[in-house]
């Protein structure tokens, strides 16, 4: 051990005495940082992946130049026979050499930290940096370059030429490097092999900030087959019989080291360094893939081939189906699908047959393999790809297929890789769960129109009208309650079976309508204030203060007013506050995620007071532009707003979600309460509102672990948007020259010490 | 491992072939403790691959080689332990300073570091380094590069010092200043040391062994190995006719007659015209008849010396056929 450092050493110190270090390292860092950074604010967001993603192919050449000398210059100049004549092992030689040459790479890759700061400082405020993938790049830096300095090690063992050495070298980092960009000429199975060989591919996969050991292992074995047969070729050996057991056993450790690549395919773990464990399986999808009574089979149907960053979601989704497989109890099964892959040449011919229809855009017939997946329900997407040098929108696919007992649960199209386990989640419990979830609607005080709503809600749920006249009870069979109207009606004996009902750990929503409305003539038709105080009397004591004022805003919808000019008559689009339009709503919540223009027509705020044992997030808001009116209310689309003198002092919160256990309850339950029902009213009930209905229909049936499960983000933290030029150039010129500069100046001051060193030492003896 | 009783070096059977060609074939020697031996042999006879043999940097073909009693090709560590080697051409670090180089070869020595400093600076004093210990090893006189291979070579007190060619390209003065050091050395450590230049073995080293060919030819001590060729001493005469010339044949008859003179050679070389002869002669000084003998000829005797042999003739005589 104290020859390999005392030999590391001398190669460190070697490097450093002679201009060679500085030059490679300086060329290295130069070129790094120029590509690194000339696009670096074009790209606009905070993230080393680009660098992460240059170093490997830079290593095909430095690393070759870095080793080349390590043992062709001892050869040639003779001092090899020295080494090899001192009492150590030839191993001790070989992996003195090789841990010089890394340390000096690394010092090299290190010296880009200063790119992780500026860059990291430079991230958009509030959005956390994630430093996973950056710690696990320059893990995977240090495997990558062990591997590549190990084979130019071993090249430069076998001349004592230092530019055969060097090309040899590049050859054979250039091999690995590059091998799994020819897999497609191959069939599948050789092309997986290729692929499980690049040093490339496995450093993708530690750089997205996961440490696993199938990766590690696999550089391990690299290395160790380089400097096994480095050590061999130090020793030039002429003896058959030396060179006969060589062979042999070189032959029995790679044949060892494939077994043991094989069963890490198998038995591996892994280390998420991300900040969201975005790579690692949830408990709740852990629980629901564990206790699963019958098969479930997965099919995921991804295009291969495609430009980032779809082709990284392939493997997440890969990875994650092998996640999911792994935690359960072997009921689990997926299959990963190109469509591409499975086109017969009869569909491949019928892609070829493009027409252009009158309007010259092109169409042609769906092929068999795009009938089969309209069937199932998987939708094609148009990915702008760059194929023959043009660039063209490519027909792909990224869809899953669970089935389950003969049930089937599609997700069409992935839009956000990120929520892909939490939907598969959701879509497994839904397929396992014993019965349909049922919805009581507790309708009161007028006739609401909710057939759309429950239309949409009948498609996954069933709904059951739920009347608590008279003191009726709630059917066991309810799951949850949804409680629309102005909650008037709800006499004392009702809202005692509402209570009980939520404090056995059900869920309820509240849709209360302070104000009626009609909703032909936007007439306020009374105010229910009084009638509904028990209700509010009852959500006040789970820390949900609802107002009575109305809430208006000038972020709103238009009204589509008659206009008489003349004969004709016009209908003029009105700006209409009392319909607030929300834009802004909390991405990160399971209730308003995805859910974009939501209107809350004649809504009332609802708020919540912070109360012991409860939480309550706001889940919708007005915007700063609103303001509240109080009865009596002039809802007279041609009102002169001009004319009037409003003070704009929102915003106010208009939905939030309780959850926690309510007093005297037994169970955590969750509440929803909306200062409005309008927004499942079928006038009202567009596109977005049925998003927001269906998720709140949803929030009140999932179970807490689903809830729990966070979106992980995959998007990279954006840059800070004011970064000024001057900030800019000096990122750019700092990092680019200023490392170099100063490894140089290291270099100067390190010359001159040993310069004078050297005098001392000559001196004094 | 060590075995003091044992000889420090034995060979057996040693071959050694490379492709086609055989550079060693079937040496056998053994060098005890103490033992200053010249390793002669002409260019390509197989001095410099026993040698790397026996340190180890070359794998023997068949037959073994043992040092301290321990074979190199089985513990090759163990063996390497008890020599210094200085091997032919003298490779050294160039970008190294002189005190670097001693302590990284320290360093793999293993020599703990407490007792480095005072081992390097015993072989600094004894190779005479005080004054280069700053300077590159690259920027150094051939002379002193060979004392730092001296140098590295006894640093860790090996009982065994291996020298390939130690005095090759050293100007005279250097070469005396080097032979000294290794006389030195020869008091307290077994050497063995190849060399070309063969007054050096007769100055420096106990016992010679001279391999021709891959095969070991002659195995003393120098003193016995110029006896062996039967005396030492000779006498050269040359002899011109007085009135034209002479038959050689006659000069022969006439040479061979004179008593104690056992053999007669032709010598080479020009002598005027006439005709050069080497004696060799048994007890009694054959001069004083000779002279008689060739003036009885009425022959003009041109030269007449005594010739002290020296290895060189019998390395010639044993390497030329």
């Amino acid at each position: 051990m104290r020859a390999v450092w005392s030999i590391a050493r001398r190669e460190l110190n070697s490097y450093f005495n002679s201009p060679v270090a500085y030059i490679v390292l300086g060329v290295f860092l130069l070129s790094l940082g120029y590509l690194f950074f000339s696009s670096f604010f074009l790209a606009g967001f905070a993230s080393l992946r680009n660098m992460f993603s240059l170093v490997p192919i830079l290593f095909v050449v430095f690393g070759p130049a870095l080793t080349m000398r390590l043992i062709a210059e001892e050869r040639k100049a003779g001092t090899i026979e020295l080494l090899m004549t001192l009492p150590i092992h030839d191993g001790s030689v070989v992996l003195g050499k090789f841990v010089g040459a890394l340390l000096i790479a690394m010092i090299g890759v290190l010296l880009t930290l200063p790119y992780a700061v500026t860059v990291a400082a430079l991230a958009q405020k509030g959005v956390p940096f994630d430093y996973g993938p950056v710690i696990g790049g320059y893990l995977g830096l240090a495997f990558l370059a062990s591997s590549f300095l190990s084979m130019g090690l071993l090249a430069s063992a076998l001349t004592r030429n230092q530019i055969v050495a060097f090309i040899v070298g590049l050859t054979l980092c250039f091999f690995f490097f590059f091998v799994d960009k020819f897999a497609i000429f191959f069939p599948p199975a050789i092309g997986a092999v290729l692929e499980y060989l690049s040093v490339d591919y496995h450093f993708s996969n530690i750089a997205r900030g996961v440490i696993d050991s199938r990766d590690v292992i696999f550089y391990l074995s690299l290395t160790a087959v380089s400097l096994l047969i480095t050590v061999y070729a130090l020793r030039q050996r002429q003896v058959k019989a030396t060179r006969r057991a060589f062979v042999m056993s070189t032959f029995a450790v790679v044949v060892g080291l494939v077994f043991v690549n094989l069963i890490s395919l198998r038995e591996f773990v892994r280390f998420d360094l991300t900040r969201d464990r975005k790579f690692t399986l949830s408990q709740a999808s852990k629980e629901t893939v564990k206790h699963l009574k019958d098969v479930m089979t997965v099919s995921a149907y991804f295009t291969e081939g495609l430009p980032a960053p779809y082709a990284s979601h392939t493997r997440y989704a890969r990875d994650l189906l092998e996640e999911y497989r792994s935690a359960s109890n072997g009921k689990f099964s997926f299959e990963m699908i190109d469509p591409t892959q499975a086109e017969s040449a009869a569909d491949k011919e019928k892609k070829k047959e493009v027409r252009r229809d009158i309007f010259g855009r092109t169409v042609r017939d769906p092929t068999a393999v795009e009938r089969e997946l309209m069937q199932l329900g998987i939708e094609p997407v148009e990915i702008r790809v760059i194929e023959d040098d043009q660039q063209q929108t490519k027909r792909a696919y990224m869809g899953v297929v669970v089935l389950f007992q003969g049930k089937r649960e599609v997700i069409p199209v992935v839009q956000d890789i990120g929520n892909l386990e939490k939907d598969l989640t959701g879509l497994m419990r839904k397929l396992v769960r014993s019965k349909t979830p049922v919805l009581g609607l507790v309708q009161n005080a007028g006739p609401q129109q909710l057939d759309r709503f429950k239309a949409l809600v009948a498609q996954n749920a069933q709904v059951k009208d739920v009347s608590l006249a008279q003191g009726s009870a709630i059917p066991s069979d309810v799951d949850a309650l949804l409680v629309v109207g102005s909650g008037g009606g709800l006499d004392e004996k009702a809202l005692a079976t509402i209570q009980q009902f939520v404090q056995s750990g059900k869920n309820a929503a509240f849709l209360l309508d302070r104000v009626k409305i009609d909703p032909k003539t936007f007439q306020p038709q009374s105010s229910n204030g009084e009638k509904a105080e028990k209700v509010i009397a009852m959500l006040a004591r789970y820390g949900v203060k609802v107002e009575d004022g109305l809430v208006l805003d000038v972020n709103c919808a238009s009204l589509n007013v008659q206009e008489q000019r003349g004969e004709l008559t016009f209908a003029m689009p009105m700006r209409y506050p009392f319909i607030p339009e929300l834009s802004n709503l909390d991405q990160n919540n399971a209730v308003t995620r995805g859910v974009m223009g939501v209107v809350l027509p004649f809504t009332t705020s609802v708020s919540f007071k912070p109360t012991p044992g409860l939480h309550g997030v706001v889940l919708a808001q007005s915007s700063k532009s609103s303001w509240i009116e109080n009865a009596p209310f002039d809802t007279n689309p041609r009102r002169e707003w001009s004319k009037e003198n409003i003070k704009l002092a929102g915003p106010y919160p208009l939905m939030v979600q309780v959850s926690g256990k309510l007093p005297h309850a037994q169970k955590e339950s969750r509440l929803l309460v909306a200062g409005a029902s309008t927004f499942i009213w079928d006038p009202f009930f567009n596109q977005p509102n049925q998003a927001l209905a269906l998720n709140v229909v949803d929030y009140l049936f999932a179970d807490s672990a689903l809830l729990a499960m966070r979106a992980r983000g995959f998007v990279d933290v954006p840059l800070q948007q004011d970064v000024k030029d001057t900030t800019r150039n000096a990122v750019k010129l700092g990092n680019i020259f200023g490392v170099p500069a100063l490894l140089v100046l290291y270099g100067i001051a390190r010359w001159r010490l040993r310069e004078k060193r050297r005098r001392t030492i000559g001196v004094d003896k | 491992m060590f075995n003091a009783s044992m000889p420090m070096i034995q060979i057996r059977d040693l071959t050694k072939t490379y492709g086609k060609t055989m550079a060693v074939r079937g040496l056998t020697f053994e060098v005890p403790k103490g033992q200053v031996v010249g390793f002669l042999g002409p260019n390509g006879a197989g001095k410099s691959t026993t040698m790397k043999i026996l340190t180890g940097y070359l794998e023997a073909t068949s037959g073994s080689a043992m040092i301290g009693g321990i074979d190199v090709a089985a513990h090759p560590v163990e063996a390497r332990k008890l020599l210094g080697y200085l091997p032919e051409d003298n490779p050294l670090y160039d970008d190294m300073m002189v005190v670097e180089y001693l302590r990284y070869m320290a360093d793999l020595r293993k020599i703990p570091h407490a007792s480095q400093a005072p081992m390097i600076a015993n072989a600094v004093r004894r190779c005479g380094l005080d004054s280069v210990m700053g300077r590159d090893v690259g920027a150094l006189s051939k002379g002193y590069r060979q004392r730092v291979g001296l140098a590295q070579a006894i640093l860790h007190d090996p009982p065994l010092l291996i020298l390939d060619e130690p005095t090759s390209g050293l100007d005279p003065n250097q070469i005396v200043e080097i032979r000294a050091l290794i006389k030195e050395l020869g008091r307290e450590k077994t050497i063995l040391m190849s060399t070309h230049i063969l007054p050096e073995v007769q100055t420096t080293c106990s016992r010679v062994l001279i391999i021709n060919d891959g095969k070991l030819v002659a195995d003393d001590t120098p003193e016995n190995l110029v006896m062996q060729d039967g005396g030492a001493i000779r006498v050269v005469v040359a002899v011109q006719g007085d009135e034209g010339p002479i038959e050689v044949a006659d000069v022969f008859r006439l040479l061979e007659s004179i008593r104690g003179v056992t053999r007669v050679e032709e010598a080479d070389g020009e002598y005027d015209g006439g005709h050069a002869f080497t004696l060799r002669y048994e007890r009694e000084d054959p001069r004083p008849a000779l002279f008689r003998q060739v003036s009885a000829a009425r022959w003009i005797l041109l030269e007449m010396h005594r010739k002290e042999m020296s290895l060189e003739d019998t390395f010639r005589r044993l390497t030329m056929e």
